[in-house]
């Protein structure tokens, strides 16, 4: 099985604060990888770094670079464009037209149709994307756009794409994940495989996982 | 070097405003309409542009960077080189493209001179001023280098400077020192390349060189910005 991503002792540095610490990491092609920790723990930081968008201080990252597309990132809504209008942004990723708000500026949109609007960017073509990073990407959707996106996760997984996505909501997570890996000041400290646990258990024992990673961040 | 992905994905995220877009109209409605009136002098129109190149150049990159607007283009790039060259070609693009519309109309006006925008001086000038504008913005946000260099201009004007400045380049004589003289008002103020002729020709083929080189080296700065910047997010709620 391929390993579009591999992360190997890691470390990231910003002023003199960690933000990342020797952390070891990989997903496999089909597979969900649920990453989870409190605020401030190194989530985002840790997907930027897979992404290649920051600079890691020490350690390998091992991922699809050149095609565009082959590496797909969204960091949430707060990071499209404000001023560029949603026919213009969907014509550029290859997305159909909407008519109904095509003529909007995204930044006119409301939070979670620009979060859905994103997260179509990255959904486009599943078959090309090797390696898919999410942050947060249940924030402002509506449950209708929940079940969608959980949905298009599940198809990423069948088009063999390696998925690594970051989120406070366990409960979703705990439905498409196979695996989870807790992080918390900036360390690995926990990870639980689920692929083999039966659904409706999932959660608990994710939550029961974070509890554990919580205090094992604690001084 | 250009990648279509990442300049169609430029082109749309480094749109020019509506209001850019329509001061560059006008300066070619203005332009056609000296080609009938005043066809022998047609500086103001290529000096109106270098001035509004230093706005529509300056593009911008950290800022938005910061807030994650190029990420998806960015994501999993080993090198930023190639996008970095994108960002500068489609920032610097439409004041090319309307300094080559001006210098059409001076061609068709002309009765068979040269057009003065495709005189080495002058596209020497719009590179530097291109260049310059690009790479001034690249840690900053839309606009800065264009408002820096009108400050700059203001103050120069103001304070008696810039008199001197062109009396300076015009008065450069064919010696290492004359042309040292005109270097510093050229880097300065580089219309007076388009303005002002009376150089002897010598001394603007090593101004134009110095000024392609200055013009070089603002882009490398811009470039390397680009490829070491770190692309930390920053929350903007």
């Amino acid at each position: 099985m391929k390993t579009p991503c591999r992360l190997i002792e890691v470390s990231k540095r910003y002023g003199r604060q960690w933000a990342l610490q020797t952390v070891t990491l990989a997903a496999e092609s089909g597979a969900i990888v649920g990453v989870v920790g409190p605020n401030g723990a190194g989530k985002t930081t840790l997907l930027r770094v897979a992404a290649r968008l920051i600079r890691q201080q020490s350690g390998t990252v091992d991922v699809p670079s050149g095609a565009v597309g082959a590496l797909r990132y969204f960091a949430g809504e707060r990071t499209l464009p404000p001023d560029v209008r949603v026919r213009r942004w969907r014509r550029l990723w290859g997305l159909s037209s909407d008519g109904r708000i095509g003529w909007k500026r995204i930044g006119a949109l409301s939070r979670g149709m620009r979060q859905r609007l994103g997260l179509e960017t990255v959904f486009t073509q599943p078959q090309s994307a090797a390696l898919v990073l999410l942050d947060e990407p249940w924030e402002g959707l509506d449950p209708d756009a929940s079940r969608w996106l959980s949905e298009q996760l599940l198809g990423l997984r069948l088009a063999g794409a390696a998925t690594i996505v970051s989120s406070h909501r366990i409960h979703d997570l705990a439905a498409v994940c196979d695996r989870c890996v807790f992080i918390n000041v900036g360390r690995i400290v926990g990870e639980v495989d689920v692929a083999a646990t039966f659904p409706a258990h999932r959660a608990t024992l994710l939550l029961d996982a974070f509890e554990q990673s919580r205090k094992s961040g604690e001084p | 070097m250009i990648d279509s992905v990442e300049a169609r994905a430029l082109a749309v995220l480094l749109r020019p405003s509506l209001s850019m877009l329509l001061v560059m109209l006008l300066l070619i409605v203005w332009t056609g309409y000296l080609t009938v009136t005043a066809p022998d002098d047609l500086r103001g129109p290529y000096i109106v542009l270098l001035l509004c190149q230093s706005f529509s150049a300056a593009t911008g990159y950290a800022p938005r960077a910061r807030r994650g607007h190029f990420d998806q283009v960015l994501a999993g790039r080993s090198s930023r080189v190639r996008f970095a060259v994108t960002h500068a070609v489609m920032s610097t693009a439409l004041g090319i493209i309307v300094w080559l519309a001006i210098s059409l109309l001076d061609a068709l006006s002309g009765g068979g001179r040269f057009p003065l925008g495709l005189m080495p001086r002058a596209v020497a000038a719009l590179v530097y001023i291109s260049a310059l504008a690009w790479a001034l913005s690249v840690p900053f946000s839309k606009y800065t280098a264009g408002v820096l260099w009108l400050v700059g201009a203001v103050a120069l004007a103001a304070s008696g400077k810039l008199m001197a400045l062109r009396n300076s380049y015009v008065a450069a004589g064919e010696t290492w020192a004359g042309i040292w003289q005109a270097v510093g008002p050229v880097l300065l103020f580089p219309p007076l390349m388009v303005a002002e002729p009376s150089a002897s020709s010598s001394v603007v083929i090593v101004l134009v060189v110095v000024v392609v080189a200055a013009a070089v080296a603002s882009s490398w700065a811009g470039i390397a910005f680009v490829v070491r910047y770190s692309l930390s997010l920053e929350d903007v709620e």
